[in-house]
């Protein structure tokens, strides 16, 4: 009886663990949930390539993607012609801006130079932007309502316009 | 009497030199005076004027409410800043806290940390601040809270239990075999009788290798 008695709360101990594991395992390591969505968009205030300020102030009433990236991120690369494409599909529906992750800004002039551009490209010092948006790599990208709040974030390349634009409308931000 | 043209100055050329330099040092006196005045009052306003928030401090007081504590400075500073920044992961590296890593991002972290320190929040709010940001995983230790708890007790409730058991066989394992051998000989009488006589046998064998103290002495 005793020994039943064991058997049996080891038996339920297992299941408990194993199912604890299981739960655990229907997570994507590689997806870390951003709080910032719902919230609103933390400010900024940059200088773009030409030395122009761009604040999120300034952005008010549109709906904006922000793009983190960089020159020595092959998905970015990749994900810059999407982009481009978006732009031309999309319009002034979205405002596309682009804000540099840890580089040059003569390397990012250069690419710009061969492939073209889709938005503004804003410098971030020491990437105090990138922190308040708890950026943990690049390419990340954020989706901004007309009102300021963080609707959605991707830590992942957009490869295409398709992409972008399902996005959006998953969002209901085409209508 | 000195002239000076065709003035009559009233002073000889001594007298002159002696008002000269008596002048020059006067002059030095006073604005020697004048810059220590200078440098007092600039002091002074200073510690009485408020500190220009960072940006960093204006986007805190957003998040996280006002600094509730004293703004730190010097070497208090500096150890509070490596203390926090240990316990902040560093986003880009894998494992690394924010302290050990050399990338742009941690060394910007570390001066959020420091500003906020030195702002007067305290090092909760250091870590809230970035948490707010990041979300819980950018702490490098998960709070001791909520669900969390499991990573700290089930450890300790599963070393116990695993020692309770150890404990409880090794007390047992003394009496199982008596026990087992008397159950066994109420089911089988024969063997009853065998382990009897048996037992009868080593008796009588540990009586006769007894010492006989009559034959030693014959």
């Amino acid at each position: 009886m005793k020994r039943w008695f064991i058997l049996g709360g080891g038996v339920i101990l297992t299941a408990g663990l194993l199912v604890f594991l299981a739960i655990g395992l229907t997570n994507d390591p590689r997806s870390i949930e951003s709080p910032l969505i719902g919230k609103p968009a933390p400010p900024f205030a940059l200088q773009d390539l030409k030395g122009q300020e761009l604040s999120l102030q300034d952005l008010k009433g549109k709906t904006v993607l922000i793009n983190f990236w960089a020159t020595w991120c092959v998905p970015c690369i990749a994900e810059h012609e999407a982009f481009r494409e978006a732009k031309r599909m999309l319009g002034d529906r979205l405002e596309m801006v682009g804000v540099v992750y840890q580089d040059d800004p003569a390397r990012i002039r250069q690419l710009q130079a061969r492939r073209g551009t889709w938005g503004r490209t804003l410098i971030d010092p020491g990437s105090r932007m990138a922190i308040s948006y708890g950026v943990y790599g690049v390419p990340e990208s954020y989706l901004i309502s007309a009102d300021g709040m963080i609707i959605d974030k991707i830590a992942s390349p957009l490869m295409t316009a398709n992409h972008v634009y399902g996005w959006l409308d998953q969002h209901g931000l085409l209508r | 009497m000195s002239t000076v043209g065709s003035i009559n100055t009233g002073y000889c050329v001594s007298e002159w030199k002696d008002l000269l330099m008596d002048k020059a040092h006067r002059t030095l006196v006073h604005v020697g005076l004048l810059v220590i005045l200078g440098a007092g009052l600039s002091d002074g306003l200073a510690a009485t004027q408020v500190p220009v928030p960072t940006e960093t401090v204006t986007n805190a007081t957003i998040l996280i409410g006002e600094a509730q504590g004293n703004p730190l400075m010097g070497e208090e500073l500096e150890k509070v800043t490596y203390d926090v920044a240990s316990r902040l992961r560093c986003p880009v590296c894998q494992g690394l806290s924010v302290a050990d890593s050399h990338t742009d991002t941690a060394v910007s972290m570390m001066n959020e940390v420091r500003e906020l320190l030195a702002a007067g929040f305290t090092q909760e709010q250091s870590l809230l601040f970035f948490e707010k940001s990041y979300g819980e995983f950018i702490r490098l230790e998960p709070k001791a809270e909520g669900f969390n708890l499991m990573v700290w007790i089930v450890p300790v409730v599963a070393l116990l239990l695993g020692l309770g058991v150890i404990a409880a066989r090794l007390r047992g394992a003394g009496g199982h075999s008596t026990s087992n051998a008397s159950s066994d000989e109420a089911e089988d009488p024969e063997l009853a009788e065998f382990l009897a006589q048996v037992r009868r046998d080593i008796t009588a064998g540990e009586q006769n290798d007894e010492p006989d103290d009559d034959e030693d002495e014959g």
